[in-house]
């Protein structure tokens, strides 16, 4: 759903492609459950959302809101190209046209670009390492002529020895910086050593005072998911 | 004393003041007339245009001017209420809450605005009840029941009781979901003012949103002339601001005044040749009797008294004109305020459809056409009134 | 009989002063009229023109369902019969195709919901003049170009050559569709409306996001002449009309417009009329003036023994010349200012009428008409109101008339 990172508890050399390889499936294997808790500030409000995450592969999608109570039950399902939500209050399910793709996902920072995309840094951006001290490498991508991306550069910054993300930033073509996700609170879970909170911050003028936190609560790598849970059918199951 | 005897030399020449007095009078009355026949036709079309959704003024939240959001909202409504009811010049005023909706039915999306409204207090203020086609009115009781226009019916392919379901987000960043019930449908209409509106009532609209405040309030007045008085005193207090109709439709406003300005250059036209009327007039009348000033220079009247009475004269006739001219086209606008022109053929106008066109009276149909009477009648007099003052007795004699 | 006339005509010249401001205030109505009749030409065919060089062209062939409900999936059935039916069409000087469809573009600052119109560029030049209403940049040189409106550059904060993200559903299943453009250029139709919700792509490429192969939703037609067909009764409507498709003429789709004619014929009947009116007191003033004026004179004659109906001509033959005077004077006058605008023009840029913006200064258009009837209708005119002055000529009692001076 959104651009995930995972990271290995292997420290491989300084081999970028494999570097992006493991940032690309840091929360993601070939199927992962987790908890994750949102918390969204704007100018004018505050929430803060708790959802049951079902992942397969980068094409599918399940999510579930758990809290507030108001939102419980509100489910999506991204289906490769395609995506729905289920309103337990009117029990229906809606598929989403692009006009409904708020530039937002839920309220939150995330555009509706992370969301659908499949994109990887490894395939879909040129990578260069750009500079490396003693605990970092930092590393620059700019997407590929065919990639379909909004932006102009991503510079990724990486621990050296446990290899996960320190930071993203988000850059336009004209090199001014959009927004910048950092990741913190590195635990090791499920036998591996992942940051477990991303903290993303637009720095555009329309989004000041914007700022959305995910915390992973607990994730788990290749549990058992059947086919049936990123159906229409399992949107609709009451909870 | 000269003021007597221009007033007397009036009566003198009978049949010469009589025409020159039709020519004012005429003149007058269709400078009048002109007058009453555009501030009508427009009056009409911007009360008709005013009445369909603006209102005759609206007060936001400053900001939400720009930015049209859900969170630039009227916190305090009860307070404004208040404040207007005290105001003997309004007649009714509407709250409103907006905000884009998304609209599905089975499959099909439409992208719509839902407008929260006070079923009561809205048609106090728009024409909005005279707009519905099919079902009832809402009454304030039922929940959830909206009114949609013929456009997003036919699209989304809703009957009346059908269930319509909106998607938006909230006030407080939650997702807004719930289902509506199709109470009424509007009439199809050219210029689809209604076609991407949901009207609800106030209270399911704000349960929707999840905030309790208001976006709008539309007013309405005595009458629509009071507006920019009304705006520019009137103090919506805190952080609101309040504009007249001009404002709130600029183009609309703009459009009118630039049809205006087309109509202003065909009644200067008209205030042209009726000044050429009496010109030709006054001038003709005037020169005709320089024997007549001979005369009386030759009796010795100053040139001075000469060209007073000359003037006078002519003033005097403008003035009787004048009234009389005011009297009759009082009787001939009203006559038109009521049954107005009828066209042959309807014709649609900014998508309102127009079968009569009908006067409306105003001070300036009676001031404007006497400043013209009387401004023409002053500068037409001047330059024979000096002429004939200059002529020698002799040579003013001579003259067949 | 002739001497009659004669003796009516030099009648006007006799007093020049009154003769000539009399046909001066007539010439003016005259001229206003004129002026009036070809400025409301001006800009109706300036408004007209103006719609049907830009989107709307002078007619356009849609599905007959997508006119109700513009949705992808009503594309213009069997688009090649309707092609070759055109090409037997003479009146169609040139025609172009159009994907129209709802979707999102996105930039790394915002993501907006706009129309997505798919054009065939070459064909589009010909046919309407939206290509010069670009403000920046060039029009669509690549595939992956899109020409956004104007309002959308500043709400999407982009420049020219900035890359951005197309999303849009797919025809028949409704996947949602992406790709990657950058912007060409920019353009604008003078309607914030407008420029804040439209995109203009290649619509070989919109049709390949979209999935419709060949197919299309608009086809736009250039008459030459947007008021030779405008009709919509006309036959020539009907014939591309078929498998059904329905072909509409500009009046049709935009009755708006068609209602700007109505209003403006409708401004010129009342000015008219009060001109008229006008004309009738100023002509009444001073033929009663010219009868007062020489009451001796009308004794004098009666008294002789002219016939009634000989003064009656000599009457009518002043009023008539009157008249005739003032046409003329009314023509030059007209011709004077009629040349002015035609030449320089009322400009109205930037004002947006009944979703028609003016781009260019409103003109005198020539048309034979107005210097026939409105010329022709003020010595008519003239004539018949002088009547009643002629009457009363001949029923003035002799013995007064002697007796009276004024």
């Amino acid at each position: 759903m959104f651009i995930l990172f995972f990271i290995s508890t292997y420290a491989f050399a300084a081999d970028v492609e494999g570097i992006l390889d493991r940032v690309d499936r840091l929360y993601r294997s070939d199927t992962t459950f987790s908890s994750i808790e949102m918390n969204i500030k704007t100018p004018n409000w505050e929430r803060t959302l708790k959802m049951d995450v079902w992942t397969r592969g980068l094409e599918y999608t399940f999510v579930v809101i758990e809290s507030p109570p108001k939102d419980k039950g509100i489910a999506t399902l991204k289906r490769k190209n395609s995506m729905w939500n289920y309103f337990p209050k009117i029990n229906k399910v809606i598929k989403i046209p692009p006009s409904m793709m708020m530039s937002s996902w839920m309220g939150s920072d995330f555009t509706n670009d992370d969301l659908v995309k499949e994109n990887t840094l490894r395939d879909d951006y040129k990578a260069k390492l750009t500079l490396e001290d003693e605990s970092k490498y930092y590393i620059s991508l700019t997407p590929k002529k065919q990639t379909i991306s909004i932006w102009g550069k991503i510079e990724l910054i990486v621990d050296k020895n446990m290899l996960y993300p320190l930071k993203q930033i988000y850059y336009d073509e004209n090199g001014e910086k959009i927004r910048t996700m950092v990741f913190t609170e590195v635990k090791k879970v499920s036998g591996k050593t992942i940051p477990m909170k991303m903290t993303l911050t637009p720095h555009t003028k329309e989004k000041e005072g914007h700022e959305t936190v995910i915390t992973y609560l607990d994730i788990k790598f290749d549990p058992e998911i059947s086919e049936s849970v990123f159906s229409r059918r399992n949107l609709q199951k009451r909870r | 004393m000269i003021l007597k005897m221009a007033f007397r030399n009036i009566f003198r020449h009978k049949r010469r003041t009589l025409l020159t007095s039709l020519m004012m009078l005429g003149g007058y009355c269709l400078i009048s007339f002109s007058l009453a026949l555009v501030d009508g036709s427009y009056g009409n079309l911007i009360r008709f245009f005013t009445s369909q959704k603006t209102g005759h003024l609206q007060i936001h939240q400053k900001k939400y001017i720009e930015t049209e959001s859900i969170h630039d909202n009227i916190k305090n409504f009860d307070e404004l209420s208040s404040s207007l009811s005290r105001q003997s010049s309004v007649v009714s005023f509407s709250p409103r809450i907006k905000s884009g909706v998304l609209a599905f039915k089975k499959e099909k999306a439409f992208g719509a605005q839902l407008i929260g409204i006070d079923w009561k207090k809205e048609p106090l203020v728009t024409t909005i009840k005279k707009r519905l086609g099919n079902g009832v009115w809402p009454d304030s009781n039922g929940k959830n029941e909206v009114i949609v226009g013929q456009k997003i019916a036919s699209v989304l392919q809703l009957n009346l009781g059908d269930e319509l379901i909106l998607i938006s987000q909230g006030a407080d960043g939650s997702i807004a979901n719930d289902i509506f019930y199709i109470k009424a449908i509007f009439e199809a209409e050219d210029q689809g003012i209604d076609d991407y509106s949901i009207y609800t009532d106030i209270s399911s609209a704000q349960t929707f949103f999840s905030f309790q405040a208001i976006q709008e309030v539309a007013i309405k007045l005595n009458h629509i002339n009071m507006v920019t008085n009304f705006a520019k005193s009137f103090n919506p207090g805190g952080n609101l601001v309040i504009r007249p109709w001009q404002e709130v439709e600029e183009e609309f406003f703009r459009a009118m005044e630039v049809d205006k300005k087309g109509n202003m250059v065909g009644y200067i036209i008209i205030m042209i040749v009726v000044a050429l009327g009496i010109l030709n007039s006054v001038l003709m009348s005037i020169l005709e009797r320089i024997k007549e000033f001979g005369v009386l220079k030759a009796i010795g009247t100053s040139p001075k008294n000469l060209i007073l009475m000359i003037i006078m004269e002519a003033q005097f006739i403008a003035i009787i004109s004048v009234i009389l001219g005011a009297i009759l086209s009082f009787f001939i606008n009203l006559y038109f305020v009521k049954y107005g022109i009828s066209l042959s053929e309807p014709m649609t106008y900014g998508g309102m459809l127009i079968s009569h066109i009908f006067a409306e009276i105003t001070p300036r149909c009676f001031i404007q056409p006497a400043f013209i009477v009387f401004g023409t009648t002053f500068l037409v007099s001047l330059y024979p009134a000096v002429k004939s003052a200059r002529v020698s007795p002799i040579e003013a004699l001579r003259e067949n | 009989m002739l001497i009659f006339i004669k003796l009516g005509f030099r009648n006007v010249f006799r007093n020049k002063r009154r003769s000539l401001l009399t046909a001066c205030a007539i010439g003016v109505s005259i001229c206003a009229l004129i002026i009036t009749d070809g400025f409301m030409e001006g800009m109706i065919q300036n408004m007209v023109k103006t719609a049907t060089s830009g989107l709307l062209g002078h007619g356009q062939i849609h599905h007959s369902s997508y006119i109700k409900n513009p949705e992808v999936e009503f594309v213009i059935k069997n688009p090649k019969n309707i092609e070759s039916k055109i090409l037997n069409e003479s009146v169609i000087q040139s025609w172009s195709r159009r994907v129209y469809s709802l979707g999102m573009i996105s930039s790394p600052r915002n993501a907006i919901n706009t129309s997505l119109v798919g054009i065939d560029l070459r064909a589009e030049k010909k046919t309407t003049d939206i290509i010069n209403y670009l403000t920046k940049g060039s029009f669509l040189p690549s595939e992956n170009s899109v020409v956004i409106g104007r309002e959308l550059e500043k709400k999407l904060g982009v420049q020219v050559g900035s890359k951005v993200v197309l999303t849009t559903t797919e025809a028949k299943t409704g996947e949602l569709r992406q790709d990657v453009f950058r912007v060409s250029g920019v353009i604008s139709f003078g309607s914030k409306k407008t420029d804040s919700s439209i995109v203009f792509v290649q619509i070989g490429k919109l049709q390949t996001l979209l999935s419709l192969g060949n197919n299309y939703h608009e086809l736009v037609l250039n008459l030459g002449d947007p008021f030779q067909i405008d009709d919509q009764n006309n036959p020539f409507w009907k014939r591309l009309s078929f498998d059904n498709n329905k072909a509409r003429s500009w009046a049709t789709i935009s009755p708006g417009l068609g209602a700007v004619v109505d209003m403006s014929a409708l401004s010129i009947s009342i000015i008219s009329v009060i001109m008229g009116i006008l004309m009738g007191l100023i002509i009444v003033n001073a033929l009663f003036m010219a009868i007062f004026e020489r009451l001796f004179e009308f004794g004098v004659v009666r008294a002789l023994g002219t016939k009634n109906k000989h003064l009656m001509l000599t009457m009518l033959t002043e009023s008539t010349t009157l008249g005739a005077l003032s046409a003329l004077f009314g023509i030059v006058l007209a011709l004077i200012f009629g040349g002015l605008l035609a030449y320089y023009g009322i400009d109205y840029g930037g004002i947006e009428f009944n979703n028609v913006t003016f781009r260019e200064p409103i003109y005198f258009i020539f048309k034979t008409h107005q210097w026939i009837v409105y010329p022709l209708a003020g010595v008519l005119f003239t004539t018949i109101v002088g009547i009643y002055p002629a009457i009363f000529t001949i029923r003035l009692n002799i013995n007064r008339a002697l007796k009276k001076t004024l």
